[in-house]
């Protein structure tokens, strides 16, 4: 009879305490988890605006693969926005974008500018960088590449190489991107030969594979050319080449596949953008109006030589190579267009702003070929 | 009350160890909790100020960037003002050189060769090719100092640069930022490399503290951090406790945008955190106080809870026995209702054969068969005795027995009692002797019936256990105060003894002990339980002594009451007649009435016979009825009464006769026959009206002393003597 009332005191009392302990093993687990924990950074999410598809050619494939790099190496998820043609549809794929929740837009063709501001304007909160324009907005960042670098140590290559003095540039229409890299071509050309002349074939379009095949026809035919190059959104021209056995010298990326390209002046765009997504989270981004990465920060390159390139001459443009990250500047006075004026005087060097914006002439040595 | 707490005492230490192991735990775990708050809340105070530090570290960034930008205004508007007038050039120098003392002031022009051994170079200032392409660049070498450069503009070409030198030395002091206080330090880092550059007071001390493990490992951390943010700060624990009492430190780090370098700094953390300390101790001591007050709550809510649970126990425990104790009792009820009913039940036969083989007895002049009866006389006897005991363990043991004190003779009491052994011993041939103190006091008050049989069972156990030798009845006493007396019997034998180991069983009910020696011995083993409780019954003790193979000696102790002086004086123990060779009427008396009431048609036949040889005339009744009519008709002398009958019993058969109107049995005396022989029947039957009583079965002897007793006196003849 002792026994009885205590086991049922005993029996209900463990199962209370039972009950409370429980409990608290929940309370204690809520609150040790997720709630009070300092919250995790979300991850960085970056918009890409592409004129064709990413899977496409030349140029949207380089900048996707290499956006695609710089994400994967810096944990930020990417969206991209294919076959915006016009500037309208780029607005549309921004507001897109926005939606989910992207904070880094960059924009990739000069199509998109006459909307560039307004967008930046509706979205003050994104960072949009823009490979083609500067734009006056504190959101919007104009990100270059010394391009024009690796031209003039091409043409510094190619002047080694020709023997008929004469190369061709196939390129869309005059605007100061071609003009300054045909020109830095040009003037490292007449560093390795100073009789050299260039003869340029505007397209009018960026990517027309008919009027590049007669390009090349043409300049390989009536120009006496030896040596190609182009500065274009597909690799028309360099298939081209190959067929005629045309030495040249390719565009943005490497074409291993090639025998008859000499080299090929690439951009890292991964390097490109790394930089960009980097600059971003140190916030150094914000306010920037121009930002040039040049040879020196990895992002412009010379693709690995054919055989045609002898060691010398290889030696040669290392030397040149590493000069331009010094003394030698590749603007640097005394310049004379084609047409006879004055550029740059002598001990003068043209500044980055001239170099982006004002060279709408071409210097001596280069010879547009007319319809 | 006593009782219950007595029990509750029993209950507490059980139910206060339960509450003890619950509240125990209930404070381990609330404990831990505390444990695991404290060390929360101090994460998040911790983190709080952390991203306080790293938000003012930003702050120092920003700082860093007017600076600079004030830096490339000052030397834009310079530069400017050389363009456009060149001869002016040695003396914006000059006085931009003397602005910042220890700084060095440069203006290289677009082709100047700039060689490796020049202070600024190329290799050593990698952004200065930008300066000449138009950028305004700060940069920083190692060992060499921070360079602020800006293009010298002339139209769309950059014809040189002019740049600003600040020596490691003398950075610090322009430089200087003020923020967290005075006990923050800073120091400025390529972003890129691991070199310091130190802060103004830099020592040997403050290299051992930055140089020390935790805060190296701290750096590089935030290293890591400042490539993706734009400041950052870290907590550390280290043994330096150069500039923190306790070792405690906040390193943070913000970019310095711009150029490639890094800005490092640490603060002492109680500069910082010191005061947080105190919000979460206060935090922790409410915690603590609430874990009391509960903790205190809940020990009253178990403890009230078990109090509850504990006089639920009890009060269950109580109805329980009182549920017994009723069970108990009815079974006792219906025990003493058995006793009763079967006591009637065995006397009657039993008297019935005892009767007529008394009559056998007296009426047959065959010696041969006289002694069949006789035999059969001490077989029923015997019988009868046996029945006896256990009914009286029986009694006994369901707590019925009753002592009831009446006075009586000390010396009739020997004589009954020698009168009934003395033929068994010498019938043995063992020597009876009876020694009684002559000083004690003949007239007492006391159980005689029971005594006698204490001393009958004494003796007949002496008698039966000893096969040589002799047999001692010893009576002493002792006057106590008042008129108690102590008195002591004694029977001594020498017979075989009792074994040390036997001698406690003796007075347990149903033992016997020594069974292969006793074996021709008869005995339920009733007879000494019953002796013990009887001798305690009467507020005596009982006591053994024996020797195994020697002897044995029972004496019982007991007070009784002395009724007056008169000593018992010289008991003469005189041989009587053995009644087993003639029987001879004590009395006759031929002219009294006497009438038999017994519904038992034997009974009344054995009565009638018993007193044939006293000639008494006797009629018989069956029931109370007849009995009413015929003492309403005749006159008789004597009426003997049975008490079960069926409808009306003997008491009330009296009772009606006594008021009956004008009986002539109005004073006739009425003697009960009973088989009921529970103890206070005397006085029952006494106060119903009755003069005496006779059990049953019943017994020759004591049936003609009645008889003689209560008929007139002059009625009674007596056939030796005339009286």
């Amino acid at each position: 009879m002792k026994d009885k009332p205590a086991g049922r005191f005993y029996r209900n009392k463990a199962t209370l305490l039972l009950f409370i302990g429980v409990l608290s093993l929940i309370v204690l687990v809520g609150l040790l988890t997720s709630k009070l924990a300092p919250q995790q950074e979300p991850p960085l999410r970056v918009g890409l605006v592409l004129y064709g598809e990413a899977a496409g050619d030349n140029w949207n494939q380089s900048h996707y693969q290499g956006m695609k790099k710089a994400c994967e190496e810096g944990g930020a998820i990417l969206h991209i926005e294919e076959n915006v043609l016009t500037a309208k549809d780029c607005v549309e794929a921004v507001d897109r974008l926005a939606d989910k929740g992207v904070q880094v837009i960059a924009l990739t063709s000069s199509e998109y500018l006459p909307a560039v501001r307004q967008m930046a304007k509706q979205h003050e909160n994104i960072q949009f960088t823009t490979s083609f324009a500067e734009v006056d907005a504190p959101n919007v960042a104009f990100e270059l590449v010394r391009m024009y670098s690796g031209r003039y140590l091409s043409g510094i290559l190619a002047g080694m190489v020709t023997k008929t003095g004469t190369i061709g540039y196939i390129c869309s229409f005059p605007n100061p991107e071609n003009n300054r890299n045909i020109n830095a071509f040009t003037i490292g050309l007449h560093v390795t030969n100073p009789e050299a002349q260039v003869k340029v074939v505007w397209t009018g379009s960026w990517a027309d594979k008919e009027k590049e095949i007669q390009a090349v026809n043409r300049l390989a035919d009536q120009a006496g050319v030896d040596i190609i190059t182009y500065n274009l959104d597909d690799t028309v021209v360099a298939d081209q080449c190959e067929r005629w056995g045309i030495d040249f010298i390719g565009a943005f990326q490497p074409l291993p596949l090639h025998r008859y390209a000499l080299t090929s002046v690439g951009c890292h765009w991964d390097v490109y953008y790394r930089d960009i997504l980097e600059r971003y989270r140190r916030g150094a981004l914000h306010g920037e109006r121009i930002h040039w990465l040049s040879m020196r920060d990895g992002a412009v390159y010379l693709t690995p030589y054919n055989q045609k390139v002898e060691p010398w001459m290889r030696r040669a443009v290392e030397t040149y190579a590493g000069e331009l990250s010094g003394a030698r500047h590749i603007f640097m006075g005394p310049i004379v267009d084609n047409q006879g004026n004055l550029r740059c005087n002598e001990g003068e060097i043209l500044a980055d702003d001239t170099v982006l914006h004002d060279m709408d002439w071409l210097v001596k040595g280069v010879e547009v070929l007319g319809e | 009350m006593e009782n219950e707490k007595r029990n509750s005492r029993r209950w507490l230490p059980n139910t206060y160890w339960q509450i003890g192991i619950e509240i125990a735990v209930l404070l381990i775990v609330l404990y831990g909790f505390g444990l695991l708050l404290q060390s929360r809340v101090e994460g998040l105070l911790n983190n709080t100020v952390e991203v306080s530090v790293s938000r003012q570290a930003a702050d120092i960034d920003a700082l860093a960037e007017e600076r600079f930008k004030h830096e490339h205004e000052a030397l834009h508007t310079a530069a400017k003002l050389i363009v456009g007038h060149p001869e002016q050039e040695q003396a914006m120098l000059s006085a931009l050189e003397s602005e910042t003392p220890g700084a060095r002031v440069l203006h290289i022009r677009a082709h100047d060769e700039l060689t490796q051994a020049d202070v600024i170079n190329y290799q050593d200032y990698r952004q200065l090719e930008d300066a000449f392409q138009g950028q305004n660049i700060v940069d920083y070498c190692a060992g060499k100092g921070l360079l602020f450069a800006v293009p010298m503009r002339k139209g769309n070409a950059v014809t040189g640069i002019l740049c600003r030198l600040y020596p490691e030395s003398v950075m610090t002091d322009s430089f200087t930022m003020e923020a967290l206080g005075s006990q923050a330090r800073f120091l400025i880092r390529e972003r890129a490399g691991g070199i310091m550059v130190p802060y103004r007071g830099y020592s040997e001390r403050d290299e051992k503290f930055l140089g020390s493990p935790s805060v190296r490992d701290g750096f590089e951390v935030l290293e890591k951090k400042l490539k993706t943010n734009r400041s950052a700060v870290i907590y550390v624990e280290t043994e330096d406790t150069t500039f923190s009492p306790d070792g405690r430190y906040y390193l943070f780090g913000a970019n310095l945008s711009g150029t490639n370098g890094v800005l490092f700094g640490f603060v002492p953390w109680h500069e910082v955190a010191g005061e947080i300390t105190y919000i979460y101790q206060t935090i922790i001591v409410i915690f603590y106080l609430l874990l009391l007050l509960f903790a205190i709550v809940g020990t009253y809510l178990f403890y009230v809870q078990a109090k509850a649970t504990e006089s639920d126990a009890l009060r269950r425990a109580r109805d329980e026995a009182e549920r017994l104790r009723i069970v108990a009792e009815r079974a006792n009820h219906a025990k003493s209702d058995f006793l009763a009913n079967m006591s009637h039940e065995i006397r009657t036969p039993l008297n019935s054969i005892a009767g007529l083989n008394e009559m056998i007895l007296r009426e047959s002049g065959e010696k041969g068969i006289r002694r069949y009866a006789s035999e059969v006389r001490n077989a029923s006897s015997t019988l009868m005795g046996l029945i006896n005991d256990i009914l009286d363990f029986s009694k006994i043991e369901s707590g019925e027995l009753q002592i009831v004190h009446a006075p009586y003779q000390l010396s009739q009491l020997i004589h009954e009692v020698v009168l009934m052994i003395r033929p068994r011993a010498e019938k043995k041939g063992l020597e009876f002797i009876v020694d009684v103190d002559k000083e004690l006091p003949e007239n007492l008050i006391g159980d005689v019936m029971r005594l006698r049989q204490v001393l009958i069972n004494f003796l007949s156990n002496a008698v039966k256990y000893t096969p040589t030798g002799k047999v001692m009845l010893i009576v002493r006493g002792e006057k106590k105060g008042g008129t108690e007396v102590e008195m002591q019997f004694t029977v001594q034998d020498t017979g075989i003894g009792i074994r040390p180991e036997d001698q406690g069983k003796i007075f347990e009910g149903f033992k016997r002990v020594d069974l292969i020696r006793n074996r021709n011995i008869q005995g339920t083993g009733l007879g000494m339980a019953i002796t013990k409780r009887l001798v305690e019954a009467m507020q005596g003790t009982i006591t053994l002594q024996s020797i195994y193979g020697q002897g044995s000696s029972f004496t019982a102790v007991l007070p009784q009451q002395r009724q007056d002086d008169e000593l018992v004086g010289d008991y003469l123990a005189s041989p009587e007649d053995n009644e087993a060779d003639a029987y001879r009427p004590r009395f006759v008396a031929p002219e009294a009435n006497v009438l038999v009431v017994d519904d038992n048609e034997i009974n009344r036949f054995v009565v009638a016979n018993l007193l044939k040889q006293t000639l008494v005339h006797i009629d018989m009744a069956e029931n109370g009825e007849e009995c009413l009519k015929l003492t309403r008709a005749h006159h008789y002398d004597l009426v003997l009464l049975d008490q079960m009958m069926p409808g009306m019993s003997g008491i009330e058969t009296l009772q009606k006769a006594r008021t009956q109107k004008g009986s002539p049995c109005a004073d006739t005396p009425f003697v009960i026959l009973t088989a009921d022989a529970i103890a206070g029947s005397r006085e029952k039957f006494v106060a119903a009206g009755f003069s005496d009583y006779l059990s049953k079965p019943v017994d020759g002897r004591k049936l003609e002393e009645v008889v003689e007793k209560y008929l007139p006196t002059r009625l009674v003849h007596h056939p030796d003597a005339e009286s």
